[in-house]
């Protein structure tokens, strides 16, 4: 399955390019891109979980990777799943005054601010 | 109450029972409060509510006593724990969330009551929606009321509308709501011998539901009969300006179409569907499904969807970037579970290792890896492009001709708690093969169980329809239910 990514890949037609894939060993990530994804999610990873989910994730990427075998040449990416007109409301304020509501599900709250760790300096 | 035993009314027969003051709303949700509380084990419900329950009945009782009764008067229903609820914990079975109470009800929970219905409680799922067989639950897998025969192992229910399916089964409520990402109602019912419609995407406004994928997910009900999810779908369904992606369109009388037959349609047998390793018993029950249609009228024929085999894959792409992005506001500042970091960002960090479980995780990194900088194209608008396609392949079927499209509901029966714990998730993905496809392309699909295999599990079928046309599905799932015979449900071995 991960040849298949390199047979159909041609660097001609950027409707087809695809990552890195005949360059690199498929579309696996390293540890090191593990824990690059972790941070970019914002997901605390501890060493003992980087290896589990290197294979894991590299597990799910080998799946997709027969995607590559599709010929996508001149197709539009799909925007709406149904045929439809996206509906604007108008532009007038249709709820307020309900800040005791928002906040009422936070972690820390003072007079309707939500608290967090000192972000500036 | 007469010779009425209220947990085994189909939610129409209770309905009509309640019409006839055989019954009132107090006895029936009180019948399923009792039932409740004999089957914990199943672990259906993260949340009973019955004193809301026995108000709602008593409301509707007075509203049956005025000869002014609502489509769904006093009928008892669960809420898969995705809807928000106002007032009620809403967790969507996630430690996150685990106590998170809402200040506002879901579209669809609301057009439920408005209708009369009652809440009995809140019905356990796979974390965020994201699982086939409920054990990604933060709180505990659900246990199914099916067993093997002469086994007491213990089954999964499907997933994620796991709780949803296997109430359903167990007769702790006459109907329930569930969502459907990539097969997460019908997969479910299909485990369980009941019946699920994921209906067209935009059909119910997605507003108060707690998003997974928001260009997939859509509600829908599972009930016991295609007639009680027909009734039920007419309640949920309905435009909603607060989602702009629910559709401005009149809601047919869906129970009028149950009754409606099958002579005349033409129903679409897609041959990419027959795959590798498919149990003999269920290409038997597909053929058998065809040869019951036809018999009552319809044509069969053989259709081609060339692009299949590509629907899991690109769902796997386009399913976790929606979720990554999605679930970015579970932060720990404005709702929901906080660990405390040295700083802003550690907060963030702490609070969602700790609030999140494994599977969400990893759908959460796959989506932050494909949506992330030199990779967007590739696999993202690649996936959406196959989306195009797929979606392709069923209007070239339904403009040739086709007004409904037959297929199994899933590639194997319910398995075992545990079953499926080997370290590579795709090998659970796989179980919606044959309904991610239908979310790919925002078409509806019901699923409706056909028979037993030879360990006495429930396998179901699914119909596929064009935008829109839920009616459709709706009068061809009654004939294979009528066909097949009501699937005879487990007697309650955990009461």
């Amino acid at each position: 399955m991960r040849r298949v990514g390199r047979r159909c890949y041609s660097p001609a037609d950027p409707g087809r390019s695809l990552p890195d894939w005949g360059e690199r060993d498929g579309m696996s990530v390293d540890e090191k891109t593990v824990r690059r994804i972790a941070h970019l999610a914002r997901i605390a990873v501890t060493d003992d979980e980087v290896g589990p989910l290197q294979g894991e994730l590299n597990a799910i990427l080998a799946f997709v990777e027969q995607l590559g075998a599709v010929d996508v040449s001149g197709v539009e990416p799909m925007t709406s799943v149904t045929p439809m007109a996206m509906k604007k409301r108008e532009d007038v304020v249709t709820e307020g005054g309900r800040a005791a509501d928002v906040v009422a599900n936070a972690p820390e709250t003072e007079d309707h601010y939500f608290l967090v760790p000192k972000v500036v300096e | 109450m007469n010779s009425v035993n209220p947990n085994e009314l189909t939610l129409a027969e209770a309905r009509d029972a309640l019409k006839a003051k055989q019954l009132s709303a107090r006895e029936l949700t009180q019948a399923h409060l009792d039932a409740m509380g004999k089957a914990r084990v199943l672990n259906a419900y993260l949340l009973e509510t019955p004193d809301r329950a026995l108000a709602m009945a008593d409301a509707s009782d007075q509203q049956l006593a005025a000869g002014d009764s609502r489509p769904l008067e006093g009928i008892p229903l669960g809420i898969k724990d995705l809807f928000c609820t106002d007032g009620v914990t809403t967790t969507a079975g996630s430690k996150i969330l685990e106590t998170f109470e809402p200040h506002y009800e879901s579209a669809v929970s609301a057009n439920l009551w408005r209708d009369g219905a009652v809440m009995l409680g809140k019905l356990n799922l796979d974390e965020f929606a994201m699982g086939s067989s409920n054990e990604t639950s933060a709180f505990g897998n659900v246990v199914s009321p099916w067993r093997r025969k002469g086994s007491d192992a213990q089954i999964v229910p499907g997933g994620s509308s796991g709780g949803s399916a296997a109430a359903v089964a167990a007769r702790l409520c006459l109907g329930a709501t569930a969502t459907d990402t990539g097969g997460s109602i019908r997969q479910p019912a299909a485990f369980t011998g009941t019946v699920g419609i994921k209906p067209t995407y935009g059909r119910c406004s997605r507003w108060g539901t707690v998003a997974f994928a928001s260009s997939l997910d859509q509600a829908g009900p599972i009930a016991r009969t295609v007639r009680d999810c027909a009734i039920l779908l007419g309640s949920m369904a309905g435009g909603d300006a607060r989602d702009t992606t629910c559709a401005d369109l009149a809601v047919p009388d869906f129970e009028a179409a149950v009754s409606r037959g099958v002579k005349g349609l033409t129903i679409g047998i897609p041959k990419e569907y027959r795959v590798d390793g498919m149990p003999a018993e269920i290409q038997k029950l597909w053929d058998e499904g065809a040869a019951w249609l036809k018999a009552a009228g319809a044509t069969i024929k053989e259709i081609s969807l060339p692009h299949t085999s590509y629907a899991l894959p690109a769902y796997y792409i386009v399913a976790p970037a929606e979720a990554s992005s999605n679930l970015a506001r579970y932060d720990g500042v404005r709702y929901g579970l906080r660990v405390p970091g040295k700083d802003i960002a550690s907060l963030y960090e702490n609070t969602r290792a700790a609030g999140f479980g494994r599977e969400v995780k990893r759908r959460i990194m796959i989506g932050t890896y494909v949506l992330s900088a030199g990779y967007y194209d590739a696999y993202y608008v690649r996936a959406q492009k196959i989306r195009t396609l797929i979606k392709r392949d069923f209007e070239q079927a339904y403009a040739d001709g086709v007004d409904a499209i037959l297929t199994p509901a899933t590639p194997s029966a319910a398995f075992g708690i545990g079953e499926k714990a080997s370290a590579d998730p795709v090998e659970m993905y796989l179980n919606d093969v044959f309904t991610v496809t239908v979310n790919m392309a925002g078409l509806p699909g019901i699923a409706v169980p056909a028979g037993l295999d030879g360990q006495g599990l429930p396998l179901g079928l699914q119909l596929i329809g064009r935008p829109f046309d839920e009616e459709t599905l709706f009068a061809v799932a009654q004939v294979i239910e009528d066909s097949a015979g009501r699937t005879q449900l487990p007697e309650p071995w955990w009461a």
